[in-house]
């Protein structure tokens, strides 16, 4: 099960062409793109995509799917926020409103491990349940956060790493060796692929499931906590474009390595920040880095349909059938 | 014996009943505590229940395409969007190309489908899973908007004497064009998706494909119509927004949470947990009720937000629980 098989090696190396192209044609339009001070904040831009996207890389390993992460997310953001505003320590109401967050998690991935309710109506709604509950705080307003109390979440130095590099890279080392290399991993990929089976096989699928569910809404919603250090203000719209950078990571790196995995969501949400931040430095707005994402997102897609060139041959066979006889035999 | 029988299944009509037709139940349980709460008259008076369905039916439109999709156990996730995209280029054909508005929304309306042919082109030939192909779309047609609405809002002088705008703002006697409008749409696909084969061939996709696919019915091409059916609609809706003033490339945002909401909530109704039309129609009138009647009463707004999140998942637990129980009953008659 690792994750760089000899059958992989077609789409990495075409990533990585494509990566390169994309960087080079940034650096010839702006030659700004590629100095070591932009590339350290573009750095910085990432690891909110990045981080938010590691609980949905482990859903989407189920085999399931959450619409309600970026919105949970906003509910968290905004209870720090409160919470920091009512003289409460940094620290604790970080604690605390990530207990709330795992509250929303857990309660959606009951739902759907337990009580086997459908995802995404399930999501949808415990999404609304949090939208409506992140309007609890302040009806609405933007909660202004100190700014020297929380700004070590975005701009202080642990071991002289920047903060949220610093938490990017402990939770992506600890997470993927949970993904990769123990038994965990193993339950994962098993209950995604084959609920029953893995059941039968003695894994305990529920406690999968709520298990990734909680780790989505967690990560979405530390995420928003390092969104909003960084704007200085909680608001309910912080969180609000996670949704889209976050499937596109997640799908960009599971067509990388044919299969949803931290290195590519990583990997994927650095590509996606890439075309974002490219698109603002040649001061194209920003709604076009929206449009190429999406664009990408499909093409990203598309790639992933066609392992090898041989399936992608019998692709078009099903296809040529389907548009013929109607029904494929 | 005999007896006990009978008893038996009286209770069972009861049941379903009360089962199917809860949401209706749930529905009058609102309006009289609106009502009560209301006794100036302000809620429950004629022209506030007809404004009340004006605004379900208009919402009911945008969304009465993605129902089939949900139907058919796909999804479509870029209505709110290319409802968006259609409004800000209706505008923009009319105010900075200076199309007549008639002729300008009907290509807007044409245009926003192709969104949809795109989604099914997608989702059929190229087998990929419709929840993120629609994501993807959704961005690209937000950007157009956004793009051809250089990032803000397209305000539009209205032409009060043409057909469309007639037909969403004007008013016949005192019920709105657009709930007349509406109401006859209701039907219509109400009665292809009970009387036609196309509307079961829907359902049976949906139940079991591989089922529908061996009984010879063509998948790709209902799903591709569905999924164009889809953005017709929502582009159609979103040139009806257009129509009230102005167009705004955000109101993709503000329609996808409301919309799954509306279609779930109906889902509970009839079908046994199953999206259709008519449900459709009346979680769209549940919601206008709602907001309505909240605001009326003076609560904050995110109370509607926590009401009908609530109501959605006790819908969906209690529809999922008797599709389980009818299943289970199936099997143990076979």
């Amino acid at each position: 099960m690792s994750v760089t098989k000899n059958e992989n090696f077609i789409s990495i190396i075409g990533f990585i062409i494509i990566f390169t192209a994309v960087i080079g044609f940034f650096t010839f339009m702006n030659p700004n793109f590629l100095t070591a001070k932009y590339f350290l904040t573009m750095f910085k831009n990432v690891t909110i995509i990045a981080i938010a996207s590691i609980g949905l890389t482990f859903v989407i390993a189920v085999n399931h799917t959450d619409l309600s992460f970026y919105l949970t997310a906003g509910f968290s953001a905004m209870f720090m926020s409160w919470l920091i505003s009512k003289n409460f320590s940094v620290p604790a109401a970080v604690i605390t409103a990530l207990i709330g967050s795992v509250v929303f998690g857990f309660t959606t991935g009951f739902a759907i491990g337990v009580a086997r309710l459908p995802d995404i109506i399930s999501t949808i709604a415990i999404g609304v349940i949090a939208y409506g509950c992140s309007y609890l705080f302040s009806n609405g307003q933007k909660i202004y956060v100190n700014k020297s109390n929380i700004s070590f979440l975005n701009d202080g130095n642990i071991l002289g790493i920047p903060t949220p590099i610093f938490f990017l890279l402990l939770f992506y080392i600890i997470f993927f060796i949970l993904m990769e290399k123990t038994k965990y991993g193993t339950y994962i990929f098993a209950a995604g692929s084959n609920r029953i089976a893995a059941r039968l096989s003695g894994i305990n699928t529920n406690a999968v499931i709520i298990f990734s569910y909680i780790l989505c809404t967690v990560f979405s919603s530390f995420a928003g906590m390092i969104s909003t250090a960084s704007r200085g203000n909680g608001d309910v719209a912080t969180t609000a474009n996670f949704l889209m950078p976050c499937f596109t990571a997640v799908f960009i790196g599971s067509a990388v390595f044919k299969r949803p995995n931290l290195l590519g969501t990583f990997l994927g949400a650095f590509f996606v920040r890439m075309m974002i931040d490219g698109v603002l430095l040649l001061g194209i707005p920003y709604y076009v880095g929206d449009l190429v994402t999406s664009i990408l997102l499909i093409i990203s897609l598309l790639i992933s349909k066609l392992n090898t060139f041989g399936s992608f041959k019998r692709i078009r066979l099903v296809a040529a059938v389907n548009t013929k006889g109607g029904v494929a035999k | 014996m005999n007896n006990g029988l009978q008893g038996n299944k009286g209770n069972d009509i009861i049941k379903k009943i009360l089962t199917n037709y809860m949401l209706l139940f749930i529905i009058a349980g609102i309006f009289i505590v609106f009502t009560i709460r209301l006794p100036s008259g302000s809620f429950a008076s004629v022209s506030n229940i007809l404004k009340i369905f004006q605004v379900g039916s208009v919402y009911s439109i945008v969304i009465l395409g993605v129902t089939w999709v949900i139907s058919m156990n796909e999804i479509d996730t870029s209505f709110g969007d290319v409802a968006a995209f259609s409004s800000v280029f209706s505008a923009v054909l009319i105010m900075q190309v200076g199309l007549p508005p008639n002729l300008a929304i009907v290509i807007a309306i044409l245009t926003g489908s192709l969104f949809g042919i795109i989604n099914g082109i997608l989702v059929t030939k190229a087998k990929l899973n419709s929840l993120i192909v629609t994501i993807a779309i959704s961005g690209i047609a937000k950007a157009i908007a956004y793009i051809l609405g250089k990032g803000s809002s397209v305000s539009v002088k209205q032409d009060r004497t043409q057909f469309f705008y007639q037909l969403c703002q004007g008013a016949t006697g005192i019920i709105p064009n657009i709930l007349i409008f509406g109401v006859i749409l209701v039907v219509v696909m109400i009665l292809i998706q009970e009387k036609t084969k196309f509307g079961q061939y829907i359902y049976a996709i949906g139940d079991n494909q591989e089922a529908a696919n061996v009984a010879g019915i063509n998948i790709t091409k209902i799903k591709l119509i569905v999924f164009f059916i889809s953005s017709f609609f929502a582009a159609f809706g979103g040139t009806m927004m257009m129509l009230r003033g102005a167009a705004m490339p955000t109101i993709g945002s503000n329609l996808f949470l409301e919309s799954f909401t509306k279609i779930f909530i109906g889902a509970t109704l009839y079908k046994l947990g199953k999206t259709n039309i008519l449900g459709t129609f009346v979680g769209a009138v549940l919601m206008a009720m709602l907001v309505n009647g909240l605001a009326k009463v003076g609560a904050p707004s995110y109370m509607q937000q926590i009401i009908t999140g609530i109501l959605l998942i006790f819908g969906v637990a209690i529809t999922s629980v008797l599709q389980r129980r009818r299943q289970r009953a199936l099997t143990l008659e076979e």
